[in-house]
């Protein structure tokens, strides 16, 4: 089993560990991280394959999202609270600009339906490849291909 | 404060006494409201002495105080401080602005020791006041002057009670200070009050702290395989209701296991459920200082305190919570309780945050909509005060005085006395003397109805509406009449107008009938009117009654029918004409603008809640069964379905299509959702077919096809993953957005220039520029409207103010975006070349004066962002950001109606 390819999975909750553990634990192993400064610190320490990406954090502490509260509150009219709920509704992104700007460039599949932002995802494909993106109706097989081609990426 | 009522009252002859006759009277009478506590009154009384005698300090604060208790506190703060150094003012002062702004009351408290230097009390208040502005060392400096104080020994309550509050502020490495404080309350506290009670039990607290942190030298220690079957076997026994056998199994485990949070948390569990507090306390407290990390523990001690001590025990049981909090952000239910707490200790500012923080937390939990009521409720602002002549009663128009006084007369008669002849009389007195007097009327229709004289009262009403004919509810009762003395179709007539003039209880009444003559569609029908009307009332329990029954008939009918294997031939054809008729949801949409953001809310909730999260477990499903693993399908359909007592997907769904069919009565229209609606129909029947394979799924029934299972179960995924969510998609997309292409924004600017005030005076300048005509925010059209225009007209009004012929406005529209997100944004900045200065904060602060209240509430409802940014060739701009919408390649252009 020690040779199954590693996959970091970066979420807020459980579930995704969970359920790709559930059906996918046969082809890769995963380990999770709760949050962003988490995920640096397990990349620092040794290598993965692909990183599985969640999009919105609503659950982490909010000491733990990345992003500058100060400046988005300063965005949005002052209004922390709203401020806060961008950070944690975009937190994946945030990650993601951290992981690259930390010099990692493992493949990134993101849990996230692009579908309907082709524009947002060609912005985010020229920054952050390389990348995939998941839509919400991919099945288990989809998803391990997907993680299987990302694992491949050189 | 009721001390200083008590006192003003005492004074009360001697202060009357020096204004004239008259003012003297209305002071009487403002102290009487205001010893009685009707403070409206008051009020009233008190303003009218002030206008008599401006410089009578009494009256002012006499009007402070009730302007306070009736809540306005910034009218009663003004009024207070209009009186300067005045002790009283001083006081009442001090006490209102406590809770907001302690530091500025310390002060005033400060003050009052000097002003009057008998009074001991303030060194307490001040004591109080330091303590909410968290400065416990100037807060305990205090009640040491007041306990040097001769006499300090005759007001032991108010020490006492300082002394807990401070000892339950102090920090752990004041332990020792708070200990002492705690026993001085208790000698000092009146011997077996609250107040003694209180502090003893803080301080057996403490004891019983300290004796854990001994026991748990080593901390908590977890419980070995034997140990925690043992456990198990004592909650099985307890579940069971065997509780002496639970009892004696967790004393011997205890024995073997001292230092087991988990076995002392199950002995707490136990003694409740016996009934011993005392014992479940002790056993929780224990299971703190051993795992003094785990919230479960500071939960369920909390809550005994909470509910086992009538409210004694709410500001320890409100720390326990908060400490729970502290440990576990996400336990969202602990701030519905801690909201609970804090409004019944009167904390109403604490009781709205935790509501807030709830739905911040877990904004879709199952106490949502308590904790959005709990935001409503404790937010909602009273409405402004009547005007001072509308508290006083005049007769009403054209009716002489003595009428008037004769109908009021009846009044009392009939409501304090029940005295119907009496009442009589004097109303036909007042009717004598004004034979339109409505009111009168009514009063005698009512009288005679009473007296069982049911033609003259339907005459008497029959005039109150010849007089005035826009009465809803007298309608009805004349409806009601003739219905009682058989007369169905004059009573038909009537319901319908009183429903049309908004009686809505005639729906029901119209529904009643149609009932009683065996139309029962129609019954239906008219019912469902009146609920779209009415969702409380007099009839409300009837209609209710009403409505299940239809329902009940409605069933046994299609059932019926459906069994006769009669199908189609023999159903009515009210019922075929109801499954064809209806609207789509296209079609509701379309006929009413004005649902789209009702409607689009549900939509996504469907698409995010329903299909996003959930359904998308079908194709793992369908995989796993095709492999012979079973659980995750059993897994699966437990959530979907929502067995083990959760809350299922589908009846999420449901809730969904039932708010939506309540969607479609609000606008007078019945939406045809399982039938006609291209989208819900599909939809709606996969969902059916979902619960059909789930009833038959169940451990050790799997059907022995799995193959075609497995394709039933990837059918089912298609149409709700694909088909449904892509077309939900669409449908969500079509209804909010909108392109920002020239049309719509000079047609602003066209309204702008149409509008008297600018029309009358120079035209300015105008440019606009689009960077892009493809351009599409997801914001409803009439509100981008309002947003342009407002800020065109904000920056043509100062424009043309202050640069007259050279006034200068433009429009520029660009797109931009995050380089972190990917999230482009779509910029309108309104430029001006006004010279006079406008800032963020002028902005944040909703500058009213410039009129951008609207422009602000709009930006934050589509989550925009405003701020004041320089431009070439202005002065300034105002830049409005708003998230860009992204439209697929194939889809059209919607737009809404205007």
């Amino acid at each position: 089993m020690s040779e199954r390819p590693h996959v970091l999975v970066i979420e807020d909750g459980h579930e995704y560990s969970e359920s790709l553990g559930r059906f996918l634990s046969e082809h890769f192993a995963f380990t999770r991280a709760g949050d962003g400064p988490e995920a640096l610190a397990l990349l620092s320490q040794r290598a993965f394959c692909a990183i599985f990406l969640d999009m919105r954090f609503d659950r982490a502490a909010p000491e733990r999202l990345l992003g500058d509260l100060d400046e988005a509150t300063e965005r949005f009219s002052g209004d922390r609270d709203q401020a806060r709920r961008f950070l944690e509704n975009n937190q994946g992104a945030y990650i993601l600009a951290a992981v690259r700007a930390a010099g990692h460039r493992t493949a990134v599949v993101w849990s996230y339906d692009f579908d309907g932002e082709p524009r947002r995802w060609k912005h985010m494909e020229k920054a952050y490849a390389p990348l995939a993106y998941l839509s919400d109706s991919a099945s288990p097989q989809e998803i391990r291909q997907t993680l299987e081609r990302a694992c491949a990426h050189p | 404060m009721l001390l200083l009522l008590a006192s003003l009252a005492q004074a009360q002859s001697l202060e009357c006494a020096a204004l004239d006759p008259v003012a003297q009277r209305l002071c009487d009478e403002a102290l009487s409201h205001e010893a009685s506590g009707r403070f409206n009154k008051a009020a009233a009384t008190w303003k009218l002495v002030h206008e008599r005698d401006p410089e009578f300090d009494r009256a002012t604060l006499g009007l402070a105080h009730a302007r306070a208790e009736q809540g306005y506190a910034r009218e009663a703060e003004a009024l207070y401080r209009e009186l300067g150094m005045h002790a009283d003012a001083m006081e009442a002062l001090a006490e209102l602005i406590e809770d907001e702004r302690p530091r500025e009351a310390m002060a005033l408290y400060v003050q009052l020791q000097s002003l009057r230097l008998g009074e001991r009390r303030f060194y307490l208040d001040e004591g109080r006041a330091a303590l909410k502005a968290e400065q416990p060392t100037d807060s305990l400096a205090a009640l040491e002057r007041f306990l040097e104080l001769e006499g300090a020994d005759e007001d032991p309550e108010g020490a006492a009670t300082l002394m807990i509050q401070l000892a339950a502020s102090a920090e752990p490495e004041q332990r020792e200070q708070a200990r002492e404080l705690l026993q001085r309350a208790a000698i000092l506290a009146p011997e077996g009050s609250a107040l003694q009670e209180q502090a003893r039990a803080r301080l057996d607290r403490m004891a019983v702290e300290d004796s854990a942190s001994v026991l748990a030298v080593g901390g908590g220690e977890a419980l070995d395989p034997g140990q925690k079957q043992a456990l198990e076997r004592v909650r099985s026994l307890m579940a069971d209701g065997r509780l002496d056998r639970a009892d004696a199994e967790l004393q011997a485990l205890l024995e073997q296991a001292p230092r087991s949070p988990d076995a002392w948390g199950s002995a707490g569990d136990l003694a409740l459920n016996r009934g011993e507090l005392a014992a479940a306390e002790t056993a929780w407290l224990t299971a703190i200082a051993l795992e003094p990390e785990e919230a479960t523990w500071h939960v369920r001690y909390g809550r005994l305190l909470a509910k086992g001590y009538g409210g004694r025990r709410h500001a320890e049981a409100e720390s326990e919570l908060e400490r729970a909090l502290t440990l576990r952000p996400s336990w969202a239910q602990l701030h519905m309780d801690l909201a609970e707490l804090r409004r019944q200790q009167g904390d109403f500012a604490g009781a709205l945050q935790s509501c807030q923080r709830y739905l911040e937390v877990d904004a879709q939990g199952v106490d949502q909509a308590a904790a959005e009521r709990c935001v409503a409720d404790l937010t909602r602002q009273r409405p402004p005060p009547p005007q001072l002549e509308q508290l006083i009663a005049r007769p009403p128009a054209g009716i002489p005085e003595a009428a008037w006084e004769a109908f009021k007369r009846a009044k009392v008669y009939l409501e304090d006395r029940d005295d119907d002849s009496a009442a009589r009389t004097e109303v036909e007195q007042a009717l004598e003397l004004a034979p339109d007097y409505v009111d009168a009327l009514n009063l005698l229709a009512h009288l005679q109805l009473r007296e069982m004289e049911p033609q003259a009262a339907r005459e008497t009403w029959e005039r109150s509406l010849q007089v005035r004919p826009d009465q809803p509810q007298i309608v009805l009762a004349l409806g009601d009449a003739l219905q009682e003395q058989g007369d169905v179709q004059g009573a038909a007539a009537r319901y319908r107008q009183a429903a049309d003039l908004g009686a809505e209880d005639a729906w029901f009444a119209l529904a009643a009938q149609a009932v009683a003559a065996g139309d029962w569609m129609e019954g239906r029908r008219l019912l469902e009117r009146y609920f779209s009307q009415a969702s409380s009332g007099r009839r409300h329990s009837e209609a209710l009654e009403l409505r299940e029954e239809l329902e009940r008939r409605y069933r046994l009918r299609v059932g019926g029918l459906v069994a006769g294997g009669v199908v189609l031939v023999s159903l009515p054809t009210a019922l075929l004409l109801r499954r064809r008729s209806g609207k789509t949801l296209r079609e509701l949409l379309d006929a009413h603008p004005e649902a789209y953001r009702d409607s689009a809310e549900i939509l996504a909730a469907i698409r995010h809640e329903v299909l996003k999260h959930n359904t998308t477990v079908l194709p793992a499903a369908a995989e796993a069964l095709e492999d012979g693993r079973d659980e995750p399908v059993f897994e699966a359909f437990d959530h979907l379905l929502g067995r083990g007592g959760r809350e299922g997907i589908t009846a999420r769904f449901w809730s969904y299509v039932a708010e939506l069919e309540a969607l479609g009565r609000r606008y007078d229209e019945r939406l045809n959702l399982r039938v006609r609606d291209p989208i819900f129909a599909p939809m709606i029947a996969a969902f059916q077919e979902l619960e059909q394979v789930g009833e038959r799924l169940s451990p050790g029934r799997i059907p022995a096809d799995r193959r075609r299972l497995c394709e039933r179960l990837e059918a089912l995924s298609t149409a709700l993953n694909q088909d449904a969510y892509q077309a939900l998609g669409r449908l969500i997309r079509e209804v909010c957005v909108l392109r920002l292409d020239r049309p719509l924004l000079e047609g602003c600017w066209a309204r702008v220039l149409q509008e008297p005030a600018i029309a009358e005076g120079p035209t300015p300048r105008f440019t606009l520029e689009l960077e892009s005509s493809e351009l599409a925010v997801r914001v409803f059209r009439r509100e981008m409207e309002d947003l342009v225009t407002n800020l065109l007209r904000n920056a043509t009004q100062v424009a043309v103010a202050e640069r007259q012929d050279e006034a200068a406005v433009a429009l520029f529209v660009e797109e931009e975006f995050d380089p972190i997100t990917g999230l482009e944004r779509v910029v309108l900045r309104v430029a001006d070349n006004a010279v006079s200065p406008l800032s963020d904060e002028m902005i944040r602060g909703r500058y009213i004066a410039r009129g951008l209240g609207l422009v602000v509430e709009l930006v934050r409802r589509n989550s925009g962002q405003i701020r004041v940014e320089a431009q070439a060739d202005y002065s300034k701009a105002i830049v409005v950001r708003l998230p860009r919408a992204e439209l697929p390649a194939e889809t059209v252009w919607v737009e809404e109606e205007s």
